[in-house]
């Protein structure tokens, strides 16, 4: 009993002492780290403006899915993206186009709202947001999603990189920490051109730190206001033979009304 | 742009070779110009093979179907058509000794849909037509699908999803307001004959608008995921039902579903009208293979229990008879769903498993399927398991084993 209450008075003292010697440099850290963050978090926003226009519009995405070299699947989606300004958050409709199989199925994210409608029953089905209904790409990769909303962002270097077109770019590295367990990715690397906000590359993480995708954003071309990424190439992580291309063209502002946006209205769904 | 690649692959670090080629094949791809098809037809053949409970002998049988649907919407989409119809052509059995008797060919048209709607704003909305009005966020068993009924003419498979999609739409007149989180329905559906037509072409109105009926439904987002529906229901003579629909999402992998309907039905064997409950509710959760997994628990207080239905099932003519009243619901008091899903389970392979059992009289079902997905068509190998003894919940249904090609033009 004696020698416990020593050794654990030893390492009171042990403790207090390294507590002592390092609490001024956690402190600068910590003030360092605060900066570093809050710079990380303006890049990290900054990179969400230039992919996703803070306006409401639709989008058609095509999906090119690859194994080994080979096409196995392609799907069109018609996105419809609302953009509610006091809560700063998108809400998004997908509407299948192809292949014919799917024509006309939909699928409607808002939030933690995540419903699929077939036409064929007329069955609305709740999902979660790990459920796959697009080959390799998660539902989180094919909707408009800023990640300031869940991540909190700090910037851990610069890096000059080759990006997806052969061109050597500056960029910016941040870790992106998820600010709550409900993400598709726990954890996220993002490089991004700090002069214009151009989103790079990004490594995505699972909670174990396994790799599961990288994806890389190219062919940045005008799209309702500013050049934007047309297309996005990514590369599984433990089958780096499984590629996923996604295509982005014909943006067009338009009103999506937010009664469109919940199960009820799915049926009469009338966006094309 | 290949060689400027190289060139700058001098002056920073190389991009590894599963980058490079990911590159080199998102060159390669050309994106469609975007398309809505207005028309989806497809065409259907299967082949089956069922075993008859308690019989030796092992049947063949064909079947063509030919699907189609329609959508068409005005320029400022505010009017609407929808279609949505199925013809089946069922092959005679065939025998082991390879006879054929063609009187048992049939031919049944599913007039599942054809209705108008006209969208007077963004919230205001009023349908009229053949409509397929589906309740229920359960997986099997849905307590508030007060139209499901004897709503399918040509039954080709005993799995939820697909009985939903064969049955036919109820004459209606729906009215629906949406709000920006919330919506109303009110629909109205007229009696229009109780004489049954089996007819291959007839539209078959006895299946569906045999009584006069309504239902008022009201549904709200609660936020963070969840949803709430309440309803209540009213058929002529009948006593008034009332549902309760609940569902969210507890993380990125669990949902939680609960749906519920109380009100008076009619209690074997005396016909005598009583309180009672029905209640499905269960759990799925979605792994990373992918493949998402759900078990749903269903109750029907006016199903009989165990001790009743045991008995039943030692009167075949009364069993007969029970099941013919309890068409569309669930003849015993309790059984449990067990379903797996998995979506390019390999690559190009669509697979998926349902298990039913039956808890009063222990019978199963296991329903599974593979599908070979190419871009123009499907094939698909079903195999429906049924050991249970031919008097019993599933053991009734039988076993088959189903290989269908399905074309989409």
């Amino acid at each position: 009993m004696k020698t416990l209450r020593h050794t654990s008075r030893l390492y009171l003292v042990l403790g207090l002492l390294f507590a002592a010697a390092t609490a001024p440099l956690t402190s600068a850290q910590a003030q360092a780290q605060a900066g570093s963050s809050s710079d990380a978090q303006t890049l990290l926003q900054r990179a969400d403006e230039v992919r996703n226009p803070r306006q409401s519009y639709r989008v058609t995405s095509t999906l090119i899915e690859y194994r080994n070299g080979k096409e196995i699947s392609r799907n069109q989606l018609a996105v419809f993206t609302r953009y509610e300004t006091d809560t700063q958050q998108f809400r998004n409709l997908i509407r299948f186009l192809q292949p014919r199989r799917d024509n006309g199925k939909l699928l409607l994210k808002d939030g933690a709202d995540l419903w699929f409608y077939d036409p064929a029953g007329k069955a609305s089905i709740r999902i979660s947001a790990q459920q796959r209904l697009l080959g390799q790409a998660a539902n989180g990769d094919v909707v408009t999603t800023d990640l300031i909303r869940d991540y909190s962002a700090v910037q851990t270097g610069t890096a000059t990189l080759q990006d997806a077109e052969g061109q050597s770019r500056d960029t910016v590295q941040l870790e992106l920490s998820a600010r709550h367990p409900d993400v598709t990715y726990a954890r996220m690397q993002l490089w991004l051109d700090p002069i214009n906000g151009q989103s790079v590359k990004a490594a995505l993480y699972a909670q174990s730190g396994t790799l599961l995708k990288t994806a890389w954003f190219r062919h940045y071309k005008p799209a309702l206001g500013q050049l934007r990424p047309s297309e996005t190439i990514i590369i599984d992580g433990l089958n780096p033979q499984l590629v996923t291309v996604i295509q982005s063209q014909d943006h067009q502002a338009m009103d999506v009304p937010a009664q469109w946006l919940q199960r009820q209205a799915l049926e009469s769904f009338n966006g094309r | 742009m290949w060689p400027l690649l190289y060139l700058s692959l001098l002056q920073s670090d190389p991009l590894p070779g599963p980058d490079l080629q990911a590159f080199a094949l998102a060159d390669q791809s050309a994106a469609a110009a975007a398309t809505s098809a207005d028309w989806q037809l497809s065409a259907e053949a299967a082949l089956t093979t069922l075993g008859t409970p308690g019989a030796k002998q092992q049947h063949w049988q064909t079947r063509l179907a030919l699907d189609s649907r329609y959508s068409q919407t005005s320029d400022d989409g505010s009017l609407y058509l929808r279609w949505n119809s199925r013809i089946d052509r069922f092959g005679g059995n065939s025998f082991g000794d390879n006879s054929a008797d063609d009187s048992d060919s049939t031919t049944v048209m599913s007039w599942k849909e054809l209705y108008g709607g006209y969208r007077w704003n963004d919230s205001w909305q009023t349908e009229f037509g053949r409509i397929n009005q589906k309740n229920g966020v359960a997986r099997g068993f849905n307590p508030t699908d007060f139209f499901a009924g004897a709503a399918v003419r040509a039954q080709i498979s005993q799995q939820p999803a697909v009985l939903r999609e064969q049955r036919l739409g109820s004459l209606m007149l729906r009215q629906q307001w949406l709000g920006d989180a919330q919506a109303l329905t009110f629909l109205f559906s007229p009696k229009l004959s109780t004489q049954a037509d089996d007819a291959p072409l007839a539209l078959d109105w006895a299946r569906t608008n045999n009584t006069d009926r309504w239902q008022l439904s009201a549904e709200q987002q609660l936020g963070s995921g969840w949803t709430l529906g309440l309803m209540a229901y009213q058929a002529q003579a009948q006593a008034r039902q009332y549902g309760l629909n609940v569902s969210g999402a507890l993380n990125e992998r669990w949902l939680y579903h609960l749906e519920a309907a109380s009100g008076s039905q009619s209690r074997w064997p005396t016909g005598t009208d009583s309180s009672n409950g029905r209640l499905a509710s269960g759990f799925s959760y979605s792994l990373a293979l992918p493949l998402t997994l759900t078990l749903e628990w269903q109750y029907d207080e006016a199903g009989l229990n165990q001790r009743d239905w045991l008995e039943l099932l030692q009167q075949p003519a009364l069993w007969q008879q029970y099941l013919q009243q309890r068409q569309g619901q669930q003849p015993t008091r309790q059984a449990l769903l067990f379903q797996a899903q998995s979506q390019q389970w390999s690559a190009g392979f669509d697979w998926s498993a349902l298990w039913l059992h039956d808890l009063q009289d222990n019978s199963d079902m296991l329903l599974t399927e593979l599908t070979w997905i190419k871009p123009e068509y499907d094939m698909v190998l079903q195999w429906q398991w049924a050991p249970g003894p031919r008097r019993s919940h599933y053991g009734a249904v039988g076993s088959q084993l189903q290989l269908l090609l399905r074309y989409y033009f």
